[in-house]
């Protein structure tokens, strides 16, 4: 864009007199104010064009409002026009596959109100899952899924269809298990049944719950959790069973096409102050010898009070208010023993506990999570004693510093920058310390005038913990997200390093460049081409998935499945008349 | 008997207007009130659309997850969408922290409750209602869902 003296000066000089908003910024009155020798046109006061070099991998999504005539649809676009114009993405027209659910002879007096979750990968590398749950309609078992067609080549749908799982005798969960299974569907589909009762003989798994002394457990509920696929987390695939006063034993039909072993977990119901009991076993050999899940000796309860307190910002040592607290306690053995409580902590930084006595009380561990954007930091897996009341004092917060300016050099106010752990530090943690940073809140700032922001975050994950053996240092990726009259794009800078240097209270990024803006607009139709308003287009860099597979083999702690997020470029909401405007890096 | 004051108030834009939330998108739809949604634990995001016609007005989303008048929890989301000269805004959200460990089952009875609130006024970390009280003057408005946490689809 070439520079235009005369009308920011003009514009000075109004907003001198007269006391109105900023206005949206003026790139051009005329396409020769553009870069027309890299292809820019102006329109509506942008200058349009010279996009980066493509591919991109878009993802059209319709508003909620029109759910059922329009379903989402992703697409890969070799590169986009140098005048900046796309024309038009089209949304797609959903197909429907329906019928019911039906059940062996023994669900006949049980309502069949089930959940279905209907899952597929994204066709593009690091692209956001789909994912969409309907529930049956109770008396009859009949349900309608809509959802976009599968394409040639592209992933079929996973379903998992979920009996009601509340407590009572006649719930659907007690009788039967969840039902796993894949659907290609590519055009509408009526009349389908999908048999819970299956053909094949179900595996039944029969035990008990007993105590530390041999008596009856009471007050749990048990399910079987395992996996369809190798790579997949832990969800329950059994049918459920409860235990009472009146019955310790346990029987549990499991899902069919399971792989690996599977847990019993029996979690305490009715708020009663009991560990969660978990075994593995291998189900093909459980009923040999019938398991039992063995309670740990529990003497009276606790009650535990923890004050935390911190730094404040003029140097004085206060309570902490709302900080999440979590105590854990967990016993190894052929019965794994776990009680978690959670809390968040007053108005003076205290927060009570009742946590079980007896064996688990020398195990309790203390972690804590500040409210977000919080100068001080976290604290995890530290050890506990849970006799009497216990001071914690959290540890103050790196502060990263840094000026955000546009690709001339100017500075960009009004631009949202949030630090969030890079993949790098995440990966290169064990999976519960790894579980522990991902839940702590992103620390967000808006810029100033002058750029500047100011981010505090946790430098490292210290060891002296059960998992590390030694200190973590923190890895951060910093977001910047500029308004929508900010002529800048979207922009992550990956990786920042905190230096290992446990005395260092601030680290100065400096200035940070955002790329150039390069501006594109288009219209987003129905297949009718017909204009919607209130979609959303969302345009994706189309990744190499080697280079994600080097870099999680890099990464000892990296997910089997490597789900590296792919980088969003720009986003956009199409107005009235179905136009969307995005801006993209260059 | 007294003249009328027809001298004007002191606050440049009078009187204050509400902001709102216009529509909340994660990556595959705009959520419908009031859902239930489903959030993986883990990154993720989603974006708010806002309005408030008090166009110098900074907007603070925040995020309340079973928050109740006995449990005032600190949120578990905060992001805010800086003044930009327009009524409309649209603001990035992270929810890493929407979803904790121990919300996370396979139950879909088990719901959580979701208030995504709007305020233009910074919220105090006291307060009462804690941290949803602002400086006098303050409005804010919330969008209601029930939300189940998931494990990330593999």
């Amino acid at each position: 864009m070439k520079q235009l003296p005369v009308l920011a000066t003009l514009l000075v000089l109004l907003g001198g007199c007269l006391s109105v908003p900023d206005p949206a910024p003026v790139e051009c009155q005329v396409t020769t104010d553009c870069d027309t020798a890299n292809g820019e046109v102006c329109e509506e006061g942008v200058c349009w064009g010279n996009p980066p070099p493509g591919p991109f991998a878009v993802l059209i999504t319709p508003p909620s409002e029109r759910k059922t005539d329009l379903v989402a649809r992703e697409l890969i676009v070799d590169s986009l026009p140098i005048d900046g114009y796309f024309g038009d993405f089209e949304l797609a027209d959903p197909v429907t596959f329906s019928g019911q659910i039906v059940c062996p002879n023994e669900c006949t007096t049980t309502e069949l109100r089930a959940t279905i979750v209907v899952t597929r990968p994204s066709s593009f590398v690091g692209g956001p899952a789909f994912r969409q749950v309907f529930d049956t309609e109770p008396r009859t078992g009949s349900f309608q899924l809509v959802l976009p067609p599968v394409g040639d080549g592209e992933p079929d749908y996973t379903i998992t269809i979920i009996p009601e799982r509340q407590q009572g005798e006649t719930a659907l969960a007690r009788l039967v298990p969840p039902l796993r299974t894949t659907l290609s569907i590519k055009q509408s589909q009526n009349g389908k049944t999908l048999d819970l009762g299956g053909d094949a003989a179900l595996l039944e798994i029969s035990g008990s719950i007993v105590d530390a002394q041999d008596n009856p457990a009471t007050d749990y509920r048990v399910v079987a959790l395992g996996r369809w696929d190798a790579g997949s987390a832990l969800s329950e695939v059994s049918t459920v069973d409860f235990i009472n006063q009146t019955d310790n034993s346990f029987s549990l039909r499991l899902s069919e096409g399971l792989v690996g072993s599977i847990d019993i977990v029996a979690q305490p119901t009715n708020n009663t102050l009991q560990p969660t009991l978990r075994m593995t076993l291998n189900p093909l050999v459980a009923n040999f010898n019938a398991p039992e899940l063995v309670q740990p000796d529990l003497a009276n309860p606790i009650e535990l009070s923890v004050d935390v307190t911190g730094t404040g910002t003029g140097g004085e040592v206060t309570g902490v208010i709302g900080a999440h607290v979590t105590v854990r306690g967990q016993l190894a053995g052929p019965t794994e023993a776990t009680f978690v409580t959670t809390n968040d902590t007053d108005a003076d930084g205290r927060v009570t506990l009742r946590l079980p006595g007896g064996a688990l009380a020398s195990s309790y561990r203390v972690s804590i999570v500040p409210a977000p954007n919080a100068t001080v930091g976290m604290v995890f897996d530290r050890p506990l004693d849970p006799t009497g009341q216990m001071l914690i004092k959290l540890p103050d917060r790196i502060a990263i510093v840094g000026i955000a300016l546009d690709a001339q050099g100017n500075p960009l106010k009004d631009v949202q920058v949030s630090a969030s752990p890079s993949l790098r530090f995440q990966w290169s943690l064990s999976a519960a310390p790894q579980a522990f940073l991902s839940g702590i809140p992103a620390a967000t700032a808006v810029t100033r005038d002058s750029g500047e922001f100011v981010l505090h975050v946790d430098p490292r994950i210290e060891a002296g913990n059960e998992i590390e053996s030694e200190d973590i240092w923190g890895f951060y990726d910093i977001g910047f997200v500029p308004s929508a009259t900010t002529n800048a794009p979207l922009f992550t800078q990956l990786d920042v390093e905190i230096p290992r240097d446990a005395s260092l209270t601030q680290l100065s990024l400096g200035s940070l460049v955002l790329p150039d803006a390069a501006h594109i607009h288009g219209r987003i139709v129905t297949p009718a081409l017909e204009t919607v308003e209130d979609a959303e287009l969302k345009l994706f860099r189309v990744e190499d998935p080697n280079a994600f597979t080097r870099f999680c083999q890099v990464l000892i702690n990296a997910p089997a499945s490597c789900p590296i997020p792919a980088l969003q470029l720009g986003r956009g909401i199409s107005d009235a008349d179905g136009v969307t405007r995005l801006t993209l890096p260059r | 008997m007294f003249p009328p004051d027809l001298s004007v108030g002191n606050q440049d834009a009078g009187v204050n207007s509400p902001p709102a939330i216009l529509g909340v998108r994660t990556d595959d739809q705009e959520l419908p009130e009031p859902g239930p949604v489903i959030f993986d634990s883990g990154p993720g995001t989603f974006n708010a659309e806002l309005i408030d016609t008090d166009v110098d007005d900074i907007l603070y989303v925040r995020v309340f997850v079973d928050y109740t008048v006995e449990h005032q929890t600190a949120p578990r989301v905060l992001c805010t969408s800086p003044a930009n000269g327009k009524a409309n805004r649209s603001v990035t959200c992270a929810t890493n922290a929407l979803c904790l460990d121990t919300d996370i089952t396979d139950d879909p009875e088990n719901k959580l409750d979701m208030h995504i609130m709007v305020f233009d006024r910074e919220p105090l970390e006291a307060g009462n209602p804690q941290f949803q009280e602002m400086p006098e003057g303050g409005l804010s408005t919330s969008r209601f869902y029930f939300l189940k946490c998931a494990n990330p689809p593999q």
